[in-house]
């Protein structure tokens, strides 16, 4: 797989997306204590659904942070690439 | 000299909150420990002590629910004990509840908390810690506590029946580090095991963990003789690192090269440890500024409790912890001392001992260590710079606290002058190269930067490079980083360096325009003027008219960008305070004879006029008059860009703090041309019109002061 270097976006920007990952795995991580003894069925249920509610939410946080960050910086794309960041440089890598 | 980019010294790079304001909890889930390491500080552990869910619980329902007290948007939720994975379904649960109350309450630190442990490692393979951390990985950091080598190890953290448990620890590296990457762990050195600390070391560093957090303990355990032992293991630690060419990949805090400097403002204001913003909960749920402050961890006093989870925090008894600074708990000794950044304290231990229940009192046990840390620092970063031949990271941090000093080299008596002198010397006796390397190793030892002043036939600047050299234009050099003088001439342009100095004397101040103009693409012009001793009315009428031209110059260069650097007439248009020159303070000179000089015009003025040698070292008489506040018309005049040129002060007025009067008017000349040009370059919006220079009536401030004086 190809690597090549295509950008690179502000601090605050870097911290935009990496808690928006982070809210992904935290996310990933309470439905893993889902079946914990300590909830009823209906905190269960309340629970269960505000997991799913927010995890498509911040999918969709995550869309378009990319699409408006590609789109400001205009970085360049190849068919079936994707972008990765570099949360210690902050550098865009788009792999292809 | 380039800047290697090196690791040694540093801590792991730490989570920072995903750039939010971090607030740290601690929970002791046990005072129980399956160890009983001989310098634990949790002097009364005892088995019956264990946190209830009940009680965790409460604690994180007040934690994230009073957003006044807690205003935090990160969150490092710490589990330690005792040994806090004796607890681990405890952990779990509460693992569990955190992540759901921070999910259902919308509460910011959802996005970024860690779960973090420091553990003695003897669990850490367990299948019930080890589901743990799947279940959580994306937020775990874990610290396992390996103390350095097994005879170090096992001297200290044995089991209850004095059995050591370096073994033990060790088979589990290889799982926590294919886990958690580049590991770091925090190696803990007292008296007994000070001859074993660089083996520790090295060993820690070769089952791979990296990065080594190591220090020493604050009690009043310290013998006669320890410092020596302590600074010989890092010393030959040092040579070690080198030897092996560690420096990039490897690190122990030890060679931290930002301690043992004198503390600026910020340090003083600032508190080494960050008790009082933190919060520990013990088992039973009372709150404490930090763990450090919990009954079982204290020898001398009790608890200093500030709160329970029935009642929350009382705000009163946290409030000492607002204010605490390092001024205000430290003696004068430590306040002023020469090497007191990095000397670290614990406010827990302080309150410990202190002779009353204060958190306001230092304990110094530690100071001669701390003072033997910073002497082996200072040799490990000498000998990296002699093995790279790069600067270390500890000199760029003392130019930028202390500024950057410079030992000028002599090489010659023929070299040509740079600066307020003349070269009256007939011999061309030039430095010797033993010279020259000894004067290289003062400069080494004592922190100066080497400047060459001449080349002698280009043999130098081939053996020495990477060094800053001030030359005759006549003589080629291939660095921009030098500086290239123009003898009362501008014969060849086309040398490399970026900075020109030109000499102009009596008979050439009609040229200035001219040669500047023909040096206008250098980043920087500095002109010394010879014999102004010798100058008349009709020299300082010539000399205006010329900058005035100059100026046109100057402004014509902001028109395109290009930004004329003149020392006369653009360095006042960026000051606001006194400049002048750093003789026998930022810098010294060494002349072919051996002997240390105030600058080279000293030398070549009069030989005897030294101040030292490099066996004896540097002894400037009176050097408070170099202070700009003991020289009484430099310090109430605006001619900020003014060299104030301690060698004609002497050589015209006998008085080295005192200018003569000719050397004021030309400044001033200089002021009054620069306010023009500031004038003309707001008028054209090249520059803002903030701090513009004022109007005066004199060109000799001593007119102003006699006047004030008269006046009162
Ligand atoms: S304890 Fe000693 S080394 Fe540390 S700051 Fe005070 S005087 Fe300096
Ligand atoms: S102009 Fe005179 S008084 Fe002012 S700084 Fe220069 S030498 Fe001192
Ligand atoms: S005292 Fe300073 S300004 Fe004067 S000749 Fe020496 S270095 Fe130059």
């Amino acid at each position: 797989m190809e690597k090549e270097l295509v950008g690179e976006v502000l601090e605050e920007e870097k911290y935009e997306i990496l808690r928006l990952f982070e809210r992904k795995i935290a996310l990933e991580e309470v439905a893993l204590t889902l079946e914990n003894e300590g909830l009823n069925e209906k905190e269960r249920d309340k629970l269960r659904k505000k997991v799913e509610e927010e995890y498509t939410k911040n999918k969709e946080n995550l869309s378009t942070w990319w699409r408006e960050k590609s789109e400001k910086y205009s970085w360049k794309k190849v068919k079936n690439g994707v972008w990765e960041i570099d949360f210690n440089t902050n550098k865009i890598i788009l792999k292809g | 000299m380039g800047v290697n980019s090196t690791n040694m010294g540093n801590l792991s790079p730490q989570w920072n909150g995903n750039g939010k304001k971090t607030r740290s909890v601690t929970f002791c889930v046990t005072e129980d420990c399956n160890l009983a390491c001989k310098y634990c500080y949790m002097e009364h552990k005892n088995k019956r002590k264990r946190m209830t869910f009940e009680v965790a619980k409460k604690a994180v329902d007040y934690i994230l629910n009073d957003r006044e007290e807690f205003r935090d948007n990160a969150i490092v939720w710490d589990f330690i004990g005792g040994e806090p994975f004796l607890e681990i379904d405890l952990i779990d649960k509460v693992s569990d509840y955190i992540k759901q109350q921070m999910l259902i309450l919308d509460h910011p630190s959802f996005n970024n908390y860690r779960f973090s442990f420091s553990t003695n490692g003897l669990l850490y393979n367990t299948p019930k810690v080890q589901k743990y951390i799947r279940k959580n990985k994306g937020h775990i950091s874990v610290n396992i506590s390996v103390d350095g080598n097994r005879v170090k190890h096992d001297l200290q953290r044995v089991y209850p029946n004095g059995k050591g448990s370096y073994d033990d620890v060790v088979k589990n590296v290889p799982l926590w580090m294919e886990q958690f990457g580049d590991v770091q762990t925090k190696a803990t050195f007292a008296h007994d095991d000070l001859p074993h600390l660089k083996d520790s070391i090295i060993s820690l560093w070769n089952l791979g963990i990296k990065w080594v957090s190591a220090n020493v303990v604050f009690e009043d355990i310290w013998e006669e003789g320890d410092d020596e032992i302590f600074e010989n293991q890092l010393m030959e630690l040092a040579d070690y690192v080198i030897d092996n060419e560690l420096w990039n990949d490897y690190s122990v805090r030890f060679f931290n090269p930002r301690i043992g400097f004198p503390l600026d403002k910020e340090l003083k204001k600032d508190n080494f440890c960050g008790a009082g913003h933190m919060l520990a909960v013990d088992c039973e749920g009372r709150y404490y500024p930090c763990i450090r402050f919990l009954d079982f961890t204290l020898m001398n006093k009790v608890g200093l409790c500030i709160g329970d989870v029935d009642h929350g925090i009382n705000e009163d008894l946290q409030r000492r912890f607002w204010g605490l600074n390092l001024e205000n708990q430290s003696s004068q000794e430590c306040i002023n001392c020469e090497v007191g950044t990095g000397c670290a304290w614990c406010s827990g231990f302080n309150y410990d001992v202190a002779e009353t229940d204060t958190v306001y009192q230092r304990a110094t046990y530690l100071c001669k260590m701390h003072k033997a840390n910073v002497r082996a620092c200072e040799y490990f970063w000498q000998k990296y710079e002699e093995a790279t031949g790069k600067k270390s990271p500890r000199r760029e941090i003392r130019e930028e606290k202390l500024g950057v000093h410079y030992l000028q080299f002599i090489t010659g008596n023929s070299i040509t002058p740079h600066c307020n002198y003349r070269n009256n010397f007939k011999t061309k006796e030039s430095m010797s190269k033993k010279l020259i390397e000894k004067g290289l190793k003062f400069a080494r030892d004592n922190h100066y930067t080497p400047v060459f002043l001449g080349n002698q036939d280009g043999n130098l600047e081939e053996n020495y490079p990477n060094n800053i050299f001030i030359l005759d234009s006549k003589d080629k050099t291939s660095s921009k980083n030098n500086i290239t003088i123009y003898n009362n001439e501008v014969a060849d342009t086309s040398n490399s360096s970026d900075i020109a100095t030109i000499l102009i004397s009596k008979k050439n101040i009609v040229k200035i325009y001219k040669f500047i103009e023909e040096l206008n693409r250098k980043k920087r012009i500095n002109i010394v003027l010879q014999d102004v001793e010798k100058w008349e009315l009709e020299d300082i009428n010539e000399y205006e008219d010329q900058l005035r031209q100059v100026s046109q110059l100057v402004i014509e260069s902001y028109e395109n960008g290009t930004y004329l650097s003149i020392n006369i007439l653009t360095d006042r248009l960026n000051l606001n305070e006194h400049y002048g020159c750093e003789a026998g303070v930022n810098s010294i000179a060494l002349a072919p004879n051996g002997k240390l000089y105030i600058c080279p015009a000293f030398y070549f003025d009069e030989p005897e006029n030294n101040i030292g040698d490099l066996e004896t070292g540097i002894k400037v008489k009176n050097d408070h008059l170099f202070k700009l506040s003991n020289a009484p018309i430099c310090s109430e005049c605006d001619a900020y860009h003014c060299m104030r040129c301690k060698f004609l002060n002497e050589k015209l007025t006998k008085e080295i703090n005192t200018p003569s009067k000719i050397q004021c008017v030309i400044s001033h000349i200089e002021r009054n041309i620069t306010r023009e040009l500031q004038q003309r370059l707001i008028e054209r919006r090249l520059l803002s019109s903030v701090d513009k220079i004022p109007k005066i009536d004199y060109l000799d401030p001593l007119e102003k002061i006699i006047r004030n004086k008269k006046e009162a």
